[in-house]
């Protein structure tokens, strides 16, 4: 597909769902299970990078394994896959329930590449307490601000998924991608839902930003430029169990963080805001830890402030969606693995070892707890991810683990340098193959994997 | 790209480097980096609409062409589908 993400830019070819990039969004339900066939209509040769086989998977999503999209499930163009998404909580729990959700392709050494070209895109889950209508009438909805643009129809839209992507174009304003850069790729454009530091008009009330970073390999650190508070009601997946007011949001590639911004109290004065990237990364090593200063920090999105009160029956109770409980016999039962991520001989290695999708590299025992140590030594950051399950930090020397935000329930652990992360999860409902992998995409598919397997009790 | 091959000569030559212990002089790491790579054409800002993609539409039958497998997929029959998508890669 040809697309051109600003006027100043070359047409440039894409890979996409539906013609789109990002993807179609999708609006799903608890309680309602959906089947999605993915055909492969690529052409048979991919030119510049990227490949002609796919395999998606649903990011955070509770999937069984044959519908996951594990890496090397990729099929070639003129064929298709059925992927079920049973849209059922973890376990049949409705503490489980998540909401920001997203796909993308997966191929075995080729996710960084395919998903460049743009093959992404938000998948929203709601449910009887996230049920994304803020007149809701039902005392126990959230009635947070909602409305999910559906194209260019943004009436009464407030509920707003975003994916920040860095890319970078040619001479002639061509997307091009260094493929043999082994240790991450970084952009120097901003990319938000496709368009090159697009505009949003916006009014004097309650809006959900739903901030999803797209990698392949930049950190961000999100804050307004006027410094506002904002609510954060979810890290990656999950509502937290009450909402944080932020300042500021570190995000590491595959990471989301749900927010709710109130614009109406704003000056009359202020017509336009920005959300700018307070993270300093000059390399694909990671973010530093200082920021960036607040007047030399890029600009991603700029809001325009549009004139006049209007009404708003939104709201962000004091209260969100509480935590699956831990019980201290969990814990004591549970089975202890350590993941060590890092870089050997110039290689992404796990555990000392680079992906091998034939290699069990754990058999876990469906719903027995677990508990998994993550860590790096080197001077390098891997946002960890792993499929089917959300976990809880346990211990982290990064981020207090009372940090709701940064400590709380999760599916993606950013590592820096040195540290170490002790997560609770248990795995739920279906059994079979899945992986666990290093997010900044080019480390994943430099081989920065493992598999483990999910069996029956 | 024909999978099969392509991952096996590079994780051929993975292994060799890990099993060998050769230090794999990469010069695209910070410390190496020679050069960062030419920068994006500059770029107004600002001048375009935040865009949104459409919302997924059902398909109004379930594929027969060919039809779904429930024994490909775990629990089918306890998670019926209630909506069919068709989504095209391309
Ligand atoms: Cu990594």
């Amino acid at each position: 597909m040809a697309a051109r993400p600003h006027p100043q830019l070359g047409l440039s070819n894409w890979s996409s769902y539906n013609g789109s990039v990002p993807g179609p969004t999708f609006i799903a339900k608890y309680g309602e299970p959906v089947l999605v066939r993915f055909k492969n209509e690529l052409p048979a040769v991919i030119q510049g990078f990227g490949s002609s086989e796919i395999i998606t998977h649903l990011h955070n999503a509770s999937t069984a394994s044959e519908s996951d999209g594990f890496p090397t499930d990729f099929y070639g163009p003129g064929e298709f896959k059925d992927h079920h998404y049973a849209n059922h909580p973890a376990g049949g729990n409705e503490t489980e329930c998540k909401g920001t959700l997203w796909y993308h392709d997966h191929c075995m050494d080729f996710t960084s590449q395919n998903t460049y070209r743009g093959l992404a895109g938000f998948y929203l889950l709601f449910d009887e307490l996230d049920t994304g209508n803020e007149n809701d009438p039902n005392p126990d909805a959230l009635r947070l601000p909602s409305g999910v643009p559906n194209g260019a129809n943004t009436q009464d839209c407030h509920d707003i998924p975003l994916v920040i992507m860095d890319r970078r174009f040619n001479s002639n304003g061509i997307l091009t991608m260094d493929v043999l850069d082994m240790d991450g790729v970084l952009g120097d454009k901003d990319l938000v839902n496709g368009l090159v530091q697009p505009y949003f008009e916006v009014k004097r009330r309650k809006y959900r930003l739903r901030l999803l970073v797209g990698g392949p390999s930049r950190f961000y650190n999100f804050q307004f430029s006027n410094s506002m508070t904002y609510q954060v009601i979810g890290n990656d997946g999950n509502l937290l169990e009450a909402p944080v007011t932020a300042v500021n949001s570190p995000m590491a590639p595959a990471e989301r963080i749900d927010l709710v911004v109130d614009f109406s109290t704003l000056p009359a004065s202020t017509t336009t805001l920005y959300l700018v990237n307070r993270a300093d990364q000059p390399d694909p090593r990671g973010p530093r830890d200082k920021m960036l200063p607040l007047n030399q920090s890029p600009r991603v999105l700029q809001f325009r402030i549009l004139p006049g009160a209007v009404a708003d029956p939104s709201r962000v109770p004091s209260t969100l969606r509480p935590y699956p409980p831990i019980s201290e016999a969990e814990l004591a039962s549970a089975v202890r693995r350590t993941w060590r991520f890092n870089r050997s001989n110039g290689l992404w290695t796990v555990n000392g070892r680079l992906f091998d999708p034939s290699r069990v590299d754990a058999t876990v025992v469906q719903g027995r707890p677990e508990v998994w140590t993550m860590s790096t030594s080197g001077g390098w950051s891997h946002p960890v991810h792993f499929h089917l399950e959300e976990g809880r930090i346990l211990t982290s020397n990064d981020v207090d683990e009372d940090d709701p935000v940064r400590g709380g329930r999760k599916d993606v652990f950013p590592l820096h340098g040195g540290d170490e992360v002790e997560v609770f999860v248990k795995f739920h409902d279906w059994i079979g193959k899945y992986p666990m992998h290093c997010h900044n995409t080019v480390h994943e598919d430099h081989a920065m994997m493992v598999r483990f397997d999910v069996a029956a009790p | 790209m024909v999978p099969g091959s392509s991952h096996s000569r590079r994780g051929f030559l993975q292994y060799s480097a890990l099993a060998s212990g050769a230090f794999f002089i990469n010069t695209k790491t910070s410390a190496f980096r020679l050069s960062d790579p030419p920068a994006s054409p500059a770029t107004a800002p600002f001048i375009q609409r935040l865009a949104f993609p459409q919302w997924m539409v059902p398909t109004t039958l379930s594929p027969t062409d060919p039809p779904v497998i429930p024994a490909a997929h775990q629990r089918f029959d306890e998670f019926l589908p209630q909506k069919y998508y068709e989504m095209s890669v391309r």
